[in-house]
């Protein structure tokens, strides 16, 4: 052998050894290219769960599912087709099938991608049919919600795509799922979506499933959502509706010895049926555009409004417990009451000396003004009594998200001592200033809720429940929060003379006009002045119309607390609202059909345009 | 000699023969298994088995034949295999960008493969005249010329891979006589062109100008006077380096088509491109690793099941090999087709005529270079190039004409035993 050859079988043996080595390196050692193997090898498919159904507390349905369905093209398998025919099935115009086709094209030749908008099973089923005679088209299908009942829209929520953020902070979602976006929905969301299936493939390199991994054996089925029973009565909440058509408001019906509620109104709302389509974006648009009427804004849980006189209760309460109001005590009321050089009107009709027995159930603005004022001087300062009187007004649960079981809520506002602070400057104010307390229309600002569950705490003697919507989560026991009894810081003791006067409300006071017989109701009418600027100009409009009430008065099984803006005073439009729900939720029925009727008529919608209308920005 | 053509049965060397046959076979397997995996329905495999059935009929012809004889046609040969190479600017197919198929019918040629063949004969002719020495300068660019007109020729396909196999004659060369200088000049090229491409042009030139000092400083002070001429030597070396460099820099930027570009980077490491030349690459590293120790049996293997590799029956056959019989049984198969080379260089070696011995050199170098770069660049050793391993790859011509090419030579090889 040449020596030539010789150096030549030299290099080649060291080309050998190199590609030996490199071999070694890859098949032998663990390394990236193994994993990437693996991941090369599975397509992983997850199963979408069906998301848990919605009943009311007497198992109506509510919210179930209904499939829609959607039309995929895979490029790289159609065929020429019968463009026509395709058109006029699924309602596309030639151009934005073309313009999808090709979009679909450049994505990828090998997956779905949508060319139709979804339909709904009676729509796609002439295309299904025929389906067959376009190669590459496929309908895939998928879930939306259905609602069965026009109410209740608030409480129940609805169903969004999910978003980028939610995307990425929560494995569970992949592009295309639905989450709730509001009420029950969001708040539920992690009960009602279930947990999701997953279906292992072997895939080639154009990212088609070949076949199943393992014959299945890692395949997991999913796990459908839990059904969710509410709190809500649907024929109650329906009821209320009727009675709140054209009025703006809230009306919160809550059974005192749960904490369930079993009506949340807001009106106006909308009727949650509209969703039955899969084109919710177009809803939302035009529900979120209606400024007039804002029906997707909650007012039972998001409007703020001055409680008005059933605020009273509470000074009541706070007055008993401190001492400075008893069995004996008498304030003078002479149509008014002047403090500095200012002067609060009252239509309590005295004109002598005012017991407590009298001054609730005729509302004495001047009996709760000077108790309040005793109140704050018992104290060594005026600011340490209104912070004494703040940890009462507290303890009924007002100034705080109550803890109910939806996705939002409002403090309200209980001004204490910091406030005033704030408000007025360290010392510089008096406890005259503040006086409008008493009869509930200074700074406090609460919402329905949790005027509720002040009520109910009254109809409990003392203690109440976190006000929830949910009465059972599939088979799963309640969070214990909502089985927990608060207390409020007034002795038991205290309750009695306030109902007693809530009482009389109904009997000889300003609710007499609305006794239901056969059954003893408790109440307090309120009425909220209210203002708003027309061109500059501070214009008062029509009182909010307030109403607390619970029944039966020995045995509370349900309180209502009703605000209707602008709707006069709290006589006028709440206070027959509240006894017709009292009535209809405990004796099923209603026997004053005319005070419904007239109820039901009264519409309220030019002072709300007005009111709109000085809202919106001049251009 | 009444019997010339006949030659005694126990003269063929059936060794090579018998390798010959396995590597075959290994390569039908290979090409039946991605046919499976693929679903490709046998496609490939039918083909090539057609073709190994033809080879055999070839081989059963040249048995008969008077193989002596090809040499006075060689030049023949030689020239005809230009005229094909050239006709492709006329009547060529072109098949991705490249025009370097004859199609007749359902049958596709590349007078490339049949090139490598006729220009082993021409060389061969032109190195055993009698007169003819590389030691003269002359004679060394004929013989550059005659091996470089076709290698030319397919650069202007353009198939870059197959003009590198056109190295494998410099091998010959070497053999031959040719100065060992000649092949570590282009081997310095190679080298130059690329670390210029890897750390760009300004600082190779630094650093060979300042070696070139360097080196001058040392021998001036080393060397006696009258041996100065070593200092102009290294200076027109350097100075030839330093041009070199410099027209390297500009080829690579402007003469080379992007996507030669990108396959030189990525093999420098200059570049991750996961989803282009990379993917290529990055795939065929996955079926190698996934192999393993035993491979994942036949049949088997994410890779190849899942027909992520492209070309994955010719030029990739060797990823199908790696994962279905893993470590063990790639090292075996490059021991065999290695042990097939040594055989054949042995064989040439052995030669007492000249032109044979040519003709064996010339086939054991083709067939080194073609495994080597295949499957240094399958495992990304070597820029991505097109070419298969000869025998086993997929692909009718390369395995009918260097199978014709073997039994010429093995028949040679038994021819002269018989007359001697």
């Amino acid at each position: 052998m040449s020596k030539q050859t010789r150096i030549i079988l030299l290099w080649t043996f060291a080309a050998a050894l190199l590609i030996i080595g490199r071999l070694a390196a890859l098949q032998l050692s663990d390394n990236r290219y193994k994993k990437f193997a693996r991941i090369n090898s599975l397509i992983k498919e997850r199963i979408p769960p069906v998301r848990g159904k919605i009943y009311d507390r007497n198992g109506k349905l509510l919210v179930s599912n209904q499939p829609v369905y959607t039309v995929y093209v895979i490029p790289a398998r159609t065929r020429a087709f019968d463009t026509l025919k395709f058109l006029s099935l699924t309602g596309l115009d030639r151009e934005t099938l073309e313009k999808r086709l090709d979009k679909a094209r450049r994505y990828s030749p090998y997956k779905h991608s949508p060319v139709a908008e979804e339909l709904l099973m009676d729509e796609i089923a002439p295309l299904k049919e025929v389906i067959r005679e376009f190669p590459g088209f496929v309908i895939k299908k998928r879930y939306i919600r259905k609602y069965h009942t026009r109410h209740a829209a608030n409480v129940l929520g609805y169903l969004r795509t999910v978003g980028p953020d939610l995307l990425k902070k929560d494995p569970f979602y992949e592009p295309g799922d639905l989450t709730g976006a509001a009420g029950i929905e969001k708040y539920y969301e992690k009960e009602l979506r279930g947990k999701k299936g997953v279906r292992y493939f072997n895939r080639d390199k154009f990212n088609r499933k070949t076949t199943p991994y393992l014959d299945g054996a890692w395949d997991t089925l999913p796990e459908p959502g839990k059904d969710l029973t509410l709190a809500i009565d649907i024929d109650l909440q329906a009821f209320i509706d009727t009675l709140m058509e054209g009025k703006h408001g809230a009306v919160v019906a809550m059974d005192p010895r749960t904490g369930e509620i079993l009506s949340l109104v807001s009106a106006p709302s909308y009727d949650p049926t509209i969703f039955n389509t899969p084109h919710r974006r177009t809803i939302l648009k035009a529900l979120l555009s209606d400024r007039l009427h804002k029906p997707l804004f909650d007012r039972s849980i998001l409007g703020t409004y001055p409680p008005g006189s059933p605020f009273k209760l509470i000074n009541a309460l706070i007055d008993l417990q401190e001492g400075v109001v008893n069995d004996h005590t008498r304030h003078v009321c002479m149509g008014g009451f002047s403090y500095g050089n200012r002067f609060m009107r009252c239509h309590c009709g005295a004109y002598g000396p005012v017991s407590l027995s009298y001054a609730i159930p005729y509302s004495c603005n001047t009996f709760f003004s000077k108790s309040y004022l005793n109140l704050l001087g018992s104290a060594p300062t005026p600011a340490e009594g209104v912070e004494k009187w703040a940890q009462y007004v507290k303890s009924f649960g007002l100034g705080d998200y109550l803890g109910i079981d939806l996705p939002v809520g409002r403090k309200g506002l209980v001004p204490d001592s910091s406030y005033y602070r704030r408000f007025f400057g360290h010392n510089k104010w008096r406890p005259t200033y503040i006086v409008s307390n008493a009869i509930g229309q200074g700074q406090i600002l609460v919402t329905p809720v949790q005027m509720a569950n002040m009520t109910a705490a009254i109809a409990n003697r003392g203690s109440y429940f976190t006000p929830h919507l949910i009465k059972s989560i599939g088979r799963d026991s309640l969070p214990p929060r909502f089985s927990e009894r608060k207390h409020t810081l007034i002795d038991s003791v205290h309750f009695e003379p306030v109902i007693k006067g809530m009482h009389e409300v109904y009997t000889k006071g300003t609710a007499r006009w609305n006794r239901v017989p056969g059954i003893d109701i408790c109440g307090k009418t309120g009425t909220a002045e209210n203002f708003v600027r027309i061109d500059g100009k501070k214009v008062q409009l029509p009182d909010h119309s307030i109403f607390v009430a619970f029944a039966p008065k020995d045995d509370p099984r349900i309180v209502v607390s009703i605000f209707i803006e602008n709707g006069g005073y709290g006589s006028t439009l709440a206070s027959p609202i509240a006894s017709l729900i009292i009535e209809k939720y405990l004796t099923g029925r209603i026997t004053r059909t005319d005070l419904y009727e007239k109820v039901t008529r009264t519409r309220l919608d030019d002072i709300y345009k007005m009111k709109a209308d000085a809202a919106r920005p001049k251009d | 000699m009444p019997h010339a053509r006949r030659i005694n049965f126990k003269h063929f060397d059936w060794l090579t023969f018998g390798l010959y046959l396995v590597l075959v076979a290994t390569g039908l397997a290979l090409i039946y298994s991605v046919d499976t995996a693929h679903g490709s329905g046998g496609r490939f495999f039918y083909k090539q088995l057609a073709w190994a059935a033809l080879s055999l009929a070839a081989f059963v012809a040249v048995w008969y034949a008077d193989v002596k004889k090809i040499r006075q046609w060689s030049s023949l040969i030689y020239l005809g295999g230009l005229l094909l190479l050239a006709g492709l600017f006329v009547a060529g197919k072109e098949v991705s960008g490249a025009r370097s198929w004859y199609r007749i019918g359902g049958f596709g040629f590349q007078p490339a493969e049949f090139m490598k063949l006729a220009t082993a004969l021409g060389l061969a002719k032109l190195l055993s005249e009698r007169q003819f020495d590389l030691r003269q300068k002359g004679a060394v660019w004929k013989a550059l010329l005659l091996v470089g007109i076709p290698a030319f020729l397919i650069l202007l396909q353009p198939d870059l891979g197959s003009v590198l196999i056109f190295g494998a004659f410099l091998l010959v060369l070497y053999r031959e006589g040719l100065n060992g200088w000649y092949l570590f000049l282009i081997a310095w090229v190679a080298f130059l062109f690329l670390l210029t491409v890897k750390f760009g042009s300004t600082l190779i030139l630094l650093w060979l100008g300042a070696t070139w000092l360097l080196s001058a400083l040392v021998i001036a002070r080393q060397i006696k006077r009258h041996r100065r001429y070593f200092i102009y030597l290294l200076s027109l070396f350097m100075g030839a380096s330093m041009l070199f460099v410099a027209a390297s820099h500009y080829g690579y930027t402007r003469v080379l088509k992007p996507h030669q570009q990108k396959r030189i980077a990525l093999l420098l490491g200059l570049i991750r491109d996961e989803k282009g030349v990379g993917y290529h690459l990055k795939q065929s590293l996955i079926a190698v690793s996934n192999g393993g120790l035993k491979g994942q049996g036949f049949l088997q293997g994410v890779q190849l099941r899942g027909n992520y590799i492209p070309e994955q029956h010719t030029d990739y056959i060797f990823t199908a090999l790696a994962e279905q019989a893993g470590f063990a049984g790639a090292v075996a198969f490059l021991i065999v087709y290695l042990l097939f080379i040594v055989r054949l260089f042995m064989l040439a070696e052995r030669q007492k005529q000249p032109f044979s011995r040519i003709v064996g050199y010339s086939l054991a170098a083709l067939l080194l270079f073609h495994l080597l770069i295949n499957v240094m660049m399958v495992l990304g050793l070597f820029p991505v190039v097109g070419i298969p391993i000869i025998f086993v790859s997929y692909g009718g011509s390369s395995l009918f004409i260097f199978s014709l090419f073997l039994f010429l030579f093995l028949k040679m090889d038994a021819q002269e035993k018989f007359i001697f």
